[in-house]
């Protein structure tokens, strides 16, 4: 398809762009202008790479509805919302878990009450608990899930645990791993067809050095 | 309190004045096509009942179903899909039809989505089937019907072919065991979802064969004649190539005919629940970022009805070709009547039956003035821009209005 549009790709604001950016530098791209962004929210990447800057569950929303074409968000993000697109590679960056965390030796999973799980990721907790088999109720808390078991809301929570330095300082603990997250490089389903060949050599280019 | 009545379900939504005549006029082309090239409509119900839509494996999965009841307590589901009614009626009024039968249909299935991502959750769906007919004969037809379709209601697109069966048999011989159908699956949303990285751990939990390099491929396998190359290059199993072979055969006489710069061909084509087990076939237009057209050899599906013939079929979606920036539908657009016929009291019988008149044979649009008077009509006239007004008495004035 002849086209001349510079491939766009939304970043997820923050860690993320920034650990993308300096892949593309390692990549010889010039990064100049996000660099010196300002409050510019669409900037050029090189010759042939526009860059958008959103949140996180934005760049779903946009790389789905093909006004990106490629998009990196966290793979908690991608759990969490779903939707149709290609997940093309594992940017190896952004590196943490999912996991069922609670207070330190409570004995979460005994006794036959529904237990009551608080967590930022309700559809991710669903999904974990019903694959278990387990009957479990989900309250949606938007802050510091870690107060919930604290101050007695729920029985545990299912998280993002990096270090797990906040959990200790409050006297929680993991009890269950669910899966590992990273950031990941997406595709809109239409792009990676109708712009194989510039999708591509992009992705093998971002490739390269992510083995390395 | 009433809360809803001013509003549209989630995902649905009026059509106004242009965007019905862009529809009307998309879904027009495509019904001429269909009739020229000996296809008949069929119309099936909005609703039917549920079990026409969860038969075997192939169900449409239930949480997009919009679902009631009838007065007996059974469940209804309003059409997710024309495919499978159409196999229903296949299977039941036109079972002693002389095969093979040509169909069109031209009707809006509903399903649910579960984001709030500005997914439509109905859609216009335009599509044939030919039942009875299998083969490179009627794959070369549908082909041919489906890049004739596109071609008649967008200025670029690209069709993509891919083969189901392909998948289905390098599942089949992987090492993973029969009864694992958690890492059947699993591999398959990886290749669906053209997760290259996550597909490469998980194929290393198996021992590594031919299967599971092409498999390792699988998600980069798309692209023209050397996706060919490549696959048969990492696979050698007669099974195997014979499927590659009749697909390579198809792209060939595509391009042969000069037809290849439409097509692109996707090895990794692969979908959750399809009836498809031949070739298969997808839509894309630039900058919509969408598949405006699905489609697929489901040979075994009119065995789940009763009746055992190989058919193949297509459905493009209409409200994605809508949407679609080189369409520019103006949505404020309202139509400007070409004039405006107005009766004096008691020639209000008179003005219609002239309008009537005056219109046969020809295309003007009359609108009838619904104004006391001729100065109202003459204001309305002007507010909407209607360059011509005819006052009806005795007589019969023409005005010409200046805007």
């Amino acid at each position: 398809m002849s086209t001349n549009k510079p491939l766009r790709i939304a970043l997820t604001k923050g860690r993320l762009e920034k650990d993308t950016v300096a892949l593309f530098e390692s990549m010889g791209l010039d990064c100049t202008a996000v660099h010196k962004k300002g409050r510019k929210l669409i900037l050029p990447i090189g010759e042939s790479i526009e860059v958008v800057l959103a949140k996180a569950n934005d760049v779903i929303t946009y790389v789905e509805n093909g006004v990106c074409d490629l998009g990196v968000v966290g793979k908690d993000t991608i759990l969490e919302m779903g939707g149709s697109f290609f997940e093309i590679l594992d940017l190896g960056f952004g590196r943490c878990k999912f996991a069922v965390a609670g207070k330190a030796d409570s004995n979460f999973f005994e006794g036959y009450e529904t237990k009551v799980i608080a967590t930022k990721y309700p559809t991710v907790a669903s999904s974990y608990f019903d694959e278990k088999g387990m009957d479990v109720s989900i309250i949606k808390i938007e802050g510091s899930v870690e107060l919930a078991p604290l101050l007695g809301l729920a029985g545990a929570i299912v998280d993002i645990v990096e270090t797990g330095s906040t959990l200790k300082a409050n006297g929680l603990e993991v009890l269950e791993d669910i899966c590992d997250i990273s950031a990941r490089l997406i595709v809109n389903v239409a792009s990676l067809k109708l712009r194989k060949r510039e999708i591509e050599s992009l992705v093998d280019g971002m490739e390269q050095i992510v083995k390395i | 309190m009433r809360k809803y009545h001013k509003l549209t379900p989630v995902g649905t939504g009026d059509l106004l004045f242009a965007q019905c005549a862009k529809l009307r006029e998309l879904s027009g082309r495509l019904i001429a096509l269909y009739n020229q090239m000996g296809y008949s409509e069929v119309q099936t119900p909005v609703v039917e009942y549920y079990e026409v839509f969860k038969s075997g494996d192939f169900g449409i999965p239930e949480e997009s179903m919009y679902k009631l009841t009838d007065k007996h307590g059974r469940l209804l589901a309003i059409r997710p899909d024309n495919t499978l009614p159409i196999a229903r009626l296949i299977s039941t009024r036109l079972q002693k039809a002389k095969k093979p039968i040509r169909l069109y249909y031209n009707q809006k299935i509903y399903r649910m989505a579960k984001n709030k991502r500005g997914q439509n959750h109905s859609s216009m769906e335009s599509g044939v089937e030919v039942i009875g007919a299998g083969g490179k004969r009627a794959d070369l037809e549908l082909i041919f019907t489906a890049l004739e379709a596109l071609s008649a209601i967008v200025p670029d697109f690209r069709l993509e072919l891919g083969y189901a069966d392909f998948f289905h048999t390098l599942v089949e011989k992987l090492p993973i065991p029969k009864e694992d159908k958690e890492s059947r699956e699993e591999v398959r949303e990886l290749i669906e979802g053209k997760n290259y990285a996550a597909l490469s751990d998980k194929l290393k939990d198996f021992e590594s064969n031919q299967y599971t390099e092409i498999m390792r491929r699988l998600p980069r396998l798309f692209g023209g004649d050397e996706v060919f190359e490549e696959a048969q290059r990492l696979c050698k199993d007669t099974e195997i190539d014979a499927h590659l072979g009749y697909l390579h055969t198809i792209y060939h006489e595509l391009v042969s005919a000069g037809l290849g710069d439409k097509i692109i061909v996707d090895l990794g084509m692969v979908q959750r629940n399809d009836y498809y087990n031949g070739i298969i076939l997808r839509g894309y237009i630039p900058d919509t970022g969408a598949i405006v057209l699905r489609g697929g050899r489901y040979d075994g599906l009119l065995k789940l009805f009763g009746e055992d013939a190989p058919a193949i079929g297509f459905g493009i979606s209409l409200d994605e070709i809508l949407r679609s920036p080189h369409n520019n539908v103006d949505m404020n657009e309202r139509p400007v009547p070409d004039c405006l016929i107005h009766a004096d009291d008691g020639f209000e019988l008179k003005a219609l039956k002239y309008s009537k008149e005056l219109l046969s044979g020809d295309k003007t649009r009359i609108e009838y003035s619904n104004s006391s008077s001729r100065s109202q009509a003459l204001e309305y006239a002007e507010e909407l821009g209607i360059y011509k007004i005819i006052f009806i008495n005795n007589d019969v004035e023409v005005i010409e209005i200046e805007h």
